[in-house]
């Protein structure tokens, strides 16, 4: 359904030296520099899969979402989708497809949310007998169907990212991309938006490709990952080593009443346990007084006693790894 | 050509509540508009005619050059497009012209919709603060149906070439981000050239004799003149000039929006 051959994109930009001098120059030469966004990509992915495309921000995913959504061409390499080229812009590829942009409102923002499905339906060419069912029942399904006539703006997040997904779903695309479809929604939006994608791809099987910081999204919407890093897919297979990965361990956060306990503690923990801490480095920004470990999970009992016993700490805090620390967990545990 | 589909009458409908959306917004715009557009170019002109001591300067009374400003001020409105110029350049700017790109539509006839709705809107407006100015301040403008074709039809047309100039100034933000200052360049030589500030009959004859071949004059100047039933340029140069700009700046159009695209990055998206 979709294949990507040897696919190479490249942003040319300027660099500008700081100050008015800087700007100054700049304004007679200026130094462009080539940024390399993706080298040598092959990607195939099947009808009806879903994906989670991941990676560190610049990492070059937005730029493939960019390829395959027809906005901008390749430069090298062949994209081919549902037979059709991407950046040719058919209106019959067009027709299939859906973005939903979690950054980023695709609904007018004066006007209620049916006004501008009224118009997405004349713009994907859709008979009134078939999309109005459709719309009461995703209006339905997302329990904002008493919503539908209030102006956009005046929606709260939850509520307006609903009414994107709506607006994205409504012409029944076959591919869907999503990107951060739950940024900045509270728990219970995210559990519902999380819970309508996998009901929708059930009832209508499109092909969804997502990408999100978020690894609730990851591992309820991907059972197939793609990580891209320096625009080089660095892994492409199962969700489940990440899931694995991130129920092995939580990151412990403490934070000492003064820097030397800190440093006390660090050595303890090593000695107790062979934990080492995880912060990178203190010139990261990071206040000398808090320090971090990965603990693994079946340790975690008798590493909270010992905490308990050993440190009168001001205050600790208990989370999951971030999806950014599991990526480079699973690629350090690919490379080796 | 305006092809009315299902399409083209969402966009128009939507681009007039989007005006109707804010109620204060509205009738401020409305009644204050039409307050300022004649009370100060009646101060204005009426110091300038008593300091010179005249009653007609350049076959225009009083009352004439006030009814001038008056229809001046909106014309210009009208060809604008209500002023919608730099929409396109921030779209490309911000990256959210990619919104757009992923419809199965033209883009370009989007917006070509939306500023005609506009204008057609600001038109409608003007013809009923006509009615209004002329009940109320009794201003000398009376003209016939033939008068009043010609004037919609010269609109109609200056309105497409201020729109296709516009668009492809709009268009070189795929090149230089921010254009801003060519905006502005344009918008005042569409001032000036066109007679929003003042009749192009007090500029030297010369001049005007060259302005009656440049469309920037049958945007504002000319459609007023027609309509207070004055003696303006002749027709056929009225209409070559604008039909054969339009005709240049489509075909341009076109080619600068293609090469554009491809240096899209779709930026912040």
């Amino acid at each position: 359904m979709i294949e990507i051959k040897q696919v190479s994109k490249h942003y040319k930009t300027y660099r500008k030296d700081p100050g008015f001098m800087g700007s100054l120059k700049s304004l007679w030469a200026r130094n462009f520099i080539t940024k390399t966004a993706l080298k040598d990509i092959d990607l195939k992915i099947s009808s009806g899969e879903r994906i989670g495309l991941l990676g560190a921000n610049g990492a070059g995913k937005t730029t493939l979402i960019k390829i395959l959504a027809g906005i901008m061409p390749a430069d090298e390499g062949t994209v081919s989708v549902m037979g059709y080229t991407p950046y040719e812009r058919e209106a019959s590829y067009l027709k299939q497809l859906a973005i939903v942009m979690g950054q980023k409102a695709q609904l007018w923002w004066d006007l209620p949310a049916l006004d501008s499905f009224e118009l997405l339906a004349a713009i994907y060419e859709q008979d009134r007998s078939l999309w109005m069912p459709r719309l009461d029942e995703l209006s339905q399904k997302l329990n904002v169907a008493h919503l539908l006539k209030i102006p956009v703006r005046k929606l709260s997040l939850g509520e307006r990212m609903k009414m994107e997904l709506i607006g994205a779903f409504l012409h029944q695309p076959a591919i869907i991309f999503l990107d951060e479809p739950t940024l900045g929604l509270d728990l219970q939006a995210q559990k519902s938006v999380r819970q309508f994608i996998l009901d929708y791809h059930e009832q209508y099987r499109p092909t969804i490709i997502l990408t999100s910081h978020y690894m609730k999204d990851i591992e309820a919407l991907c059972p197939r990952l793609v990580m891209i890093e320096q625009g080089k897919i660095i892994y492409d297979g199962s969700s489940d080593k990440i899931s694995e990965a991130n129920s092995q361990e939580k990151k412990l956060q403490i934070t000492f009443k003064n820097p030397e306990e800190g440093q006390d503690f660090v050595i303890k923990m090593r000695n107790q346990f062979s934990l080492e801490n995880a912060d990178k480095s203190e010139s990261s920004g990071s206040s000398p007084l808090v320090k971090h470990w990965n603990v693994p999970k079946k340790r975690l009992t008798e590493v909270m006693t010992f905490i308990m016993q050993e440190t009168s700490m001001e205050d600790f805090n208990l989370s999951d790894m971030e999806l950014s620390e599991l990526i480079e967990q699973v690629w350090f545990t690919k490379k080796n | 050509m305006i092809m009315f589909g299902t399409f083209e009458k969402k966009i128009f409908g939507i681009e007039w509540q989007k005006i109707l959306s804010y109620r204060f917004e509205f009738w401020l715009n409305f009644f204050g508009e039409m307050a300022l557009c004649i009370i100060i170019p009646y101060f204005l002109w009426d110091t300038i005619y008593v300091s010179k001591n005249i009653t007609v300067y350049h076959g225009l009374a009083l009352p004439d050059i006030v009814s001038y400003s008056f229809c001046a001020f909106y014309c210009f409105k009208i060809v604008m497009g209500g002023g919608k110029e730099g929409s396109i350049s921030q779209e490309i700017y911000y990256g959210t012209l990619s919104r757009y790109l992923v419809y199965p539509m033209n883009y370009l006839f989007m917006k070509y919709i939306q500023y005609m709705a506009t204008s057609l809107f600001h038109l409608s407006k003007f013809v009923l603060l006509l009615v209004l100015a002329k009940w109320w301040w009794h201003l000398p403008i009376d003209p016939t149906v033939e008068q009043l074709g010609l004037f919609v039809l010269i609109l109609f047309l200056a309105a497409n070439f201020v729109f296709l100039i516009f668009t492809i100034n709009e268009c070189m933000a795929f090149w230089a981000d921010n254009v801003w200052s060519l905006q502005v360049i344009f918008r005042t030589t569409l001032q000036i050239l066109g007679g929003l500030y003042s009749p192009l009959l007090f500029f030297p004859e010369k001049f005007q004799n060259i302005l009656a071949w440049s469309p920037i004059s049958h945007c504002v100047y000319t459609p007023v003149m027609i309509l207070l039933g004055k003696q303006g340029y002749p027709l056929f140069s009225i209409f070559a000039s604008l039909m054969i700009s339009i005709s240049i700046l489509f075909f341009l159009l076109k080619a600068v929006w293609k090469r554009g695209l491809i240096k899209f990055e779709a930026a912040g998206m």
